[in-house]
């Protein structure tokens, strides 16, 4: 024991007068030696703990202290945003917090196509299979936004309207950049139908739209000016995007570039996940879904607003939320026109930029 | 897990208000300053990468906006808050207690900032010296000598300095002499 007690340095004497040796038994009682035959070392470590104690003491009352609703507000928001997510987050393991299902008409979408296109050659064979993985009227996509252009869109008019692609896109995470999905949606602007993203971060409103495109290539971000607002559009690989920004002029460009570098390209999938089918766990509301008035829709076009809005059951699917289910028959063209009807003109802010292939 | 960073993160709020309170002595920047590092941490959250306990996480991050606040204040000391002494003194304690704390404060108001941070990251939060080390991003033999240097001066300047009611302008003055020769100490 003595030879240890040579070994007692000021740090061993600030570390037990700070509590640090509770847990070390052996190291505790040589310190404790150590002072009992050390009555200055002894009287410096009483007044260290004697420091400590007034220090708490001043701040006594700091803890049981109320926190403001404010400081804690953004940290739930933040919570109740994951575990949405969470939901979304499809079981198969896709690593993004949400995947957007793109049903595209047309088998031989790609087929043909040149040698940029960054779907890998296999996958060209394989969707021509495709057809009939998701039945027409079974087009459900658990927690997907399942949009079903018109054949016109993808260029494959020779194809049989039943035969589709899926396209898995995650959803760009830009929470590192303060910046939450608070919306999402399909929607038809002009003649195009795009699935719509709104990010909202602390006084700044991001809307992202995407679609698929008639070739996959990418093309560097260029901006567009419509209705007086700026419009930042690109192409990267099978999707177009369009991006408008609510927010300071000043940072509209980095965020764009931001938001450009958050989106990663979709995948082909020969089918839809097994999430689409899958209802547990599913929230049955998107509380921030934005109203959509609908008068005068019919029956089915109601249902399939439903299940944007509210998530309800649609028709050929089970309680899902925030998608829309759609077949790729003869009945979609009116129920795409029925979602135009429903969608405010005001929710159409790239409707200039989208027209005359200038997104694409 | 993202679910979870923010719970626990919500869970350390009052120890982060605490500290700030300790290092700012203004409720009002205190707030700020601690609403600041929620904000950057959320932002910033995949920045943490599982090193180290989400608690010097956050303390790093709020450690940082204090010297940043301080920085832009363009001082290292912090006015003592006399309304939050006064909430202290107006604790059911004795009036020797009181007098202590009042020392107590007046004395961490005279440390350097680095030491007045290390001091209180041990005495308030009980953080072992390799956690503090990490918080403040320097080695742990520098926290130990800093440390041992603050409470030496905490000591020196409770066995000089008078206790009690608020001093005069002129004592003030004094004071500040004194502390800046305090703050040559490192």
């Amino acid at each position: 024991m003595t030879d240890h007690l040579q070994d007692i340095q000021d740090i061993d004497l600030m570390a037990y007068a700070d509590g640090l040796l509770d847990g070390d038994i052996l190291r505790k009682g040589e310190v404790e030696a150590y002072l009992a035959l050390h009555p200055e070392a002894e009287r410096r470590v009483r007044a260290i703990i004697e420091d400590n104690r007034l220090i708490r003491e001043l701040y006594a009352g700091e803890l049981s202290r109320p926190v403001p609703l404010g400081m804690v507000r953004h940290l739930r928001q933040r919570r109740d945003g994951d575990r949405r997510h969470r939901r979304f987050v499809s079981p198969v393991g896709l690593a993004a917090s949400l995947v957007l299902a793109v049903l595209a008409a047309g088998g031989g979408w790609f087929v043909g196509q040149q040698s940029q296109t960054p779907v890998p050659r296999e996958l060209l064979g394989a969707i021509a299979k495709v057809s009939g993985a998701v039945a027409p009227g079974r087009a459900a996509l658990h927690n997907e936004a399942t949009i079903a252009p018109a054949s016109a869109v993808m260029g494959a008019t020779s194809a049989p309207k039943s035969q589709s692609v899926l396209i898995d896109v995650p959803v760009p995470d830009l929470a590192a950049e303060g910046f939450q999905l608070a919306d999402r949606s399909v929607m038809k602007v002009g003649d195009q139908t795009m699935v719509r993203l709104v990010y909202q971060g602390s006084g700044e409103t991001l809307h992202l739209f995407m679609r698929l495109r008639h070739t996959a290539k990418t093309t560097a971000m260029r901006d567009y000016e419509a209705n007086g607002s700026a419009v930042h559009y690109w192409s990267d690989g099978a999707l177009a995007y369009a991006l408008t920004i609510n927010g300071d002029d000043g940072r509209k460009t980095a965020l764009a570039q931001m938001v450009r570098k958050a989106v990663q390209p979709g995948h082909f999938v020969s089918e839809a996940p097994k999430s689409a089918t899958e209802t547990d766990d599913m929230p049955k509301h998107i509380p921030s879904l934005p109203p959509l008035s609908a008068p005068k829709l019919r029956p089915s076009v109601d249902r399939m607003l439903d299940n944007v809005r509210s998530g309800s059951d649609g028709p050929g699917g089970r309680g899902t939320t925030g998608y829309v289910e759609q077949s790729v028959d003869d009945t979609q063209g009116r129920s795409l026109n029925a979602l135009e009807e429903a969608v405010p003109t005001s929710a159409l802010p790239v409707s200039g930029a989208v027209s005359g292939g200038r997104f694409n | 897990m993202s679910d979870d960073l923010e719970w626990i993160i919500e869970r350390q709020i009052p120890h982060l208000r605490r500290y700030a309170l300790a290092l700012t002595r203004d409720r009002d920047t205190a707030d700020e300053v601690v609403q600041d590092t929620l904000e950057r941490a959320l932002r910033k959250k995949h920045l943490w990468h599982r090193r180290g306990t989400i608690r010097s996480w956050l303390f790093r991050i709020l450690y940082r906006q204090s010297v940043d606040h301080f920085r832009r204040q363009r001082r290292d000391e912090v006015p003592a808050d006399t309304d939050m002494i006064d909430g202290v003194a107006s604790l059911p304690s004795s009036q020797e207690q009181r007098i202590d704390c009042l020392k107590m404060a007046e004395a961490l108001d005279r440390l350097p900032q680095e030491q007045r941070a290390v001091v209180l990251l041990a005495a308030l939060e009980g953080l072992p010296y390799d956690e503090i080390a990490e918080i403040m991003g320097v080695p742990v033999g520098t926290v130990r000598s800093r440390l041992s240097r603050a409470r030496e001066a905490l000591r020196l300047f409770r066995e000089q300095e008078p206790a009690g009611p608020r001093h005069s302008s002129k004592q003030h003055s004094a004071q500040r002499a004194n502390t800046a020769r305090l703050r040559t100490v490192k």
